[in-house]
C-alpha cells in the first residue's frame, strides 16, 4: 500500500536521508529501526507531509503523495501518532478523541467510534472529562493512540511509541499493537527499542546514516549478526 | 457629573473590549499580533467616511467598518500565516505602523453644507457627527456598545465550545501535532485573523463615533500592546479573561485617582508580575476547569 522509491531529504547541508526505499504492504506490521539520527523520523516526516524531500517517490495506494500537504495525507489515510509530543493537554480525553476523527462525518457515528476505541483503551474511559495535561505519560500514549485510530486510519505511522515510557507501559503499547493490526489496520512502526519491536512485526528496516542497511523478516533481523553486535548488544550491556 | 464621567468609563471599557477580545483570539491560536489598533483604525476611518461623507445610516456605517477591517486582516493574513512566532508578531507590528502612517498622509475631503469633511492627514477626522445628529444620547450609546459586546461575547462563548473553537485551541497549544490530524492549519489561521479583524473592527466604528473625532496617533502600537496585554492579565482559559483585563486596567486603575499619572507603571508591573506566577493569566485553562468543574456540581446539587 505504501511504497517509497529513492527517497532524499536534506535539512540545508545535513544529508538526513539518502536514498531510502521501502514498501508496506497491507495487514503488515514493519518496523524501521535504527540508532537516533539514522534518519527514521525524517523518513516519516516525509511520508506524512510535514518535510519535503529533495527528491524521490512516495506512493500510497498507487497514488503519488510525494510533497502533498500533511492535512490531505491524512485524509488518504496515513495517520501518524508522532514522536514525543502527544496530545492536546488543555483539552479533555474526551475532546482530543475527537478531534482525531473530524475526518469521519456525522456526530452518531464519532460517537459510535469512540465507544469502539474506548474497548482498546478502557483506562481512559474513566478519564474523559479530565484535561489531557493530568495524564501519565502511559495514558497520554495510549490517548495518542487511540486518537489516531478514531481517523480511521489506513495505515498507522507509530512514531517512537515507548519513547520515556516506564518499562511497563511500554509494555502496554506493544501488547496493544499486535491487536490494532488484527483490527484491521496496517501498522508502521519506528523504533529504537529493537528487540521489542522486531518481536511484533512481520518485516524490518535497519537505517543507518539516511541508508538502509539491512532489511528481511523480523525474526531473521533479530537474529542477524550485524543487529546484534551494534543493537541488541549494547541494549544487553546498557 | 459623576453619571456622565462613569458613562463615559463605562463607553471605554466596552469599546477598549473588543480590541482586547481580537488579540486574544489571536493569542488563542498561539500568535502573538502587534498590529490589532490597525484594524481598530481601519474600520474607525472606514465607518466615519461612510456615515459623515457618504451619509450611511449609523449602523450600516458599522457594519461597513467591520468588513472593511475583516477585509483588511484577510490582506494581512494571506502573507503572514505562514510565519510562525516572533515573525509573525513583527509583521503585524510592521503592518500597523504602515496603516499608520497612511492615515497621517491620507486626505480625502468633500464639502458639506459648506463645510469640508473627511480625513485630513495628521490633522485627522474631525464631525463624525452621526449619533448626536440621529440624537442619540451617550447612555443610549453606551447600551448599544454594551449590546453588541454581549453579542459577540455570546459568539465567542459558543465558539469556545465547537469544535471550531478546540481546533483554534489545539493550533495553539501544537500547530505541527493539529496539521497531523488532517487540519489546514493555514487556512483556519486565516479564519481566525480575519474574524480577529472584524471584531477589532466592530470596536473602531464604535470609538470613532462616539469620539467623533479620529487622528492616526491614536492608533499608535501602545493600543496594541495594550489589547494584548489584557488578555495576558485577564487569562487566555475563557473570552471573559480579556474583559476582566480591560476592567481591571481602564475600571480600576484609571479610576483611582491616588495612583493618577502611575497608571502605566502599575499597569506595566502588574503585566510583569502575572507573566511569571500565572503566565496563561487569571482565568487561565485550569482554573476555567476548575470553574467549570465546581459549576456542574453546584447544579448537582441544586437537583
Amino acid at each position: 500500500m505504501l511504497e517509497i522509491h529513492d527517497l532524499h531529504l536534506s535539512y540545508g547541508k545535513v544529508r538526513a536521508v539518502q536514498g531510502v526505499s521501502l514498501e508496506v504492504a497491507e495487514g503488515e506490521i514493519v518496523a524501521l529501526i535504527g540508532a537516533n539520527g539514522a534518519g527514521k523520523s525524517s523518513t516519516m516526516h516525509a511520508v506524512c507531509g510535514i518535510e519535503r524531500p529533495s527528491s524521490g517517490q512516495i506512493r500510497f495506494f498507487d497514488h503519488a503523495i510525494t510533497r502533498m500537504p500533511p492535512h490531505r495525507i491524512m485524509r488518504r489515510g496515513i495517520v501518524q501518532v508522532p514522536e514525543g509530543r502527544l496530545i492536546f493537554g488543555g483539552l479533555t480525553v474526551a475532546q482530543n478523541l475527537r478531534l482525531g476523527a473530524h475526518n469521519v462525518a456525522g456526530r452518531a457515528k464519532t460517537e459510535a467510534d469512540i465507544e469502539r476505541v474506548l474497548e482498546s483503551f478502557p483506562m481512559l474511559r474513566e478519564r474523559l472529562d479530565e484535561p489531557g495535561a493530568a495524564l501519565s505519560g502511559g495514558q497520554a500514549q495510549m490517548l495518542a493512540l487511540a486518537r489516531g485510530l478514531m481517523a480511521r486510519p489506513k495505515l498507522l505511522i507509530l512514531d517512537e511509541p515507548s519513547l520515556g515510557l516506564a518499562p511497563i507501559a511500554a509494555l502496554d503499547v506493544f501488547a496493544l499493537i499486535p491487536r490494532l493490526r488484527d483490527s484491521g489496520v496496517t501498522i508502521l512502526l519506528v523504533e529504537q527499542n529493537v528487540r521489542q519491536a522486531l518481536a511484533i512485526a512481520d518485516r524490518g528496516y535497519v537505517l543507518e546514516s539516511g541508508r538502509i542497511i539491512l532489511d528481511g523478516k523480523a525474526a531473521e533481523l533479530a537474529e542477524h549478526e550485524l543487529l546484534v553486535s551494534a543493537y541488541l548488544g549494547l541494549q544487553r550491556g546498557g | 457629573m459623576d453619571d456622565i464621567y462613569l458613562i463615559a468609563v463605562l463607553s471605554n471599557i466596552g469599546m477598549i473590549s473588543f480590541i482586547a477580545l481580537s488579540a486574544y483570539l489571536l493569542l488563542v491560536v498561539g500568535e502573538i499580533s502587534f498590529g490589532q489598533q490597525a484594524f481598530f483604525a481601519v474600520s474607525a476611518y472606514g465607518s466615519g467616511i461612510a456615515t459623515a461623507m457618504w451619509g450611511w445610516p449609523i449602523w450600516l456605517g458599522l457594519l461597513w467598518g467591520a468588513l472593511v477591517a475583516g477585509a483588511a486582516a484577510l490582506v494581512v493574513a494571506i502573507p503572514t500565516v505562514r510565519l510562525r512566532g516572533l515573525y509573525f508578531s513583527v509583521a503585524t507590528l510592521a503592518f500597523a505602523e504602515m496603516v499608520r502612517l497612511i492615515f497621517e498622509i491620507f486626505t480625502y475631503q468633500v464639502e458639506i453644507e459648506g463645510e469640508l469633511v473627511g480625513p485630513d492627514g495628521s490633522d485627522g477626522f474631525r464631525d463624525i457627527r452621526a449619533i448626536y445628529d440621529s440624537n442619540v444620547s451617550d447612555f443610549e450609546y453606551l447600551l448599544i456598545i454594551y449590546g453588541l459586546l454581549s453579542v459577540v461575547l455570546i459568539g465567542f462563548l459558543i465558539l469556545e465550545r465547537s469544535r471550531l473553537g478546540a481546533i483554534f485551541r489545539m493550533i495553539g497549544e501544537d500547530p505541527l501535532l493539529t496539521e497531523m490530524q488532517g487540519l489546514n492549519v493555514n487556512a483556519y489561521k486565516i479564519l481566525a485573523v480575519v474574524m480577529a479583524g472584524v471584531v477589532a473592527g466592530i470596536g473602531g466604528a464604535l470609538y470613532a463615533h462616539l469620539a467623533t473625532y479620529v487622528e492616526p496617533k491614536i492608533f499608535n502600537v501602545m493600543l496594541g500592546v495594550h489589547a494584548l496585554a489584557y488578555g495576558l492579565i485577564g487569562g487566555l482559559g475563557t473570552a471573559v479573561g480579556p474583559l476582566i483585563g480591560v476592567a481591571i486596567d481602564i475600571g480600576l486603575l484609571e479610576s483611582i485617582r491616588a495612583i493618577s499619572g502611575y497608571r502605566m507603571i502599575v499597569f506595566g508591573g502588574l503585566v510583569a508580575v502575572l507573566l511569571i506566577v500565572r503566565p496563561r493569566g487569571l482565568l487561565d485553562e485550569a482554573a476555567v476547569h476548575w470553574l467549570r468543574g465546581r459549576w456542574r456540581g453546584l447544579v448537582r446539587a441544586e437537583n
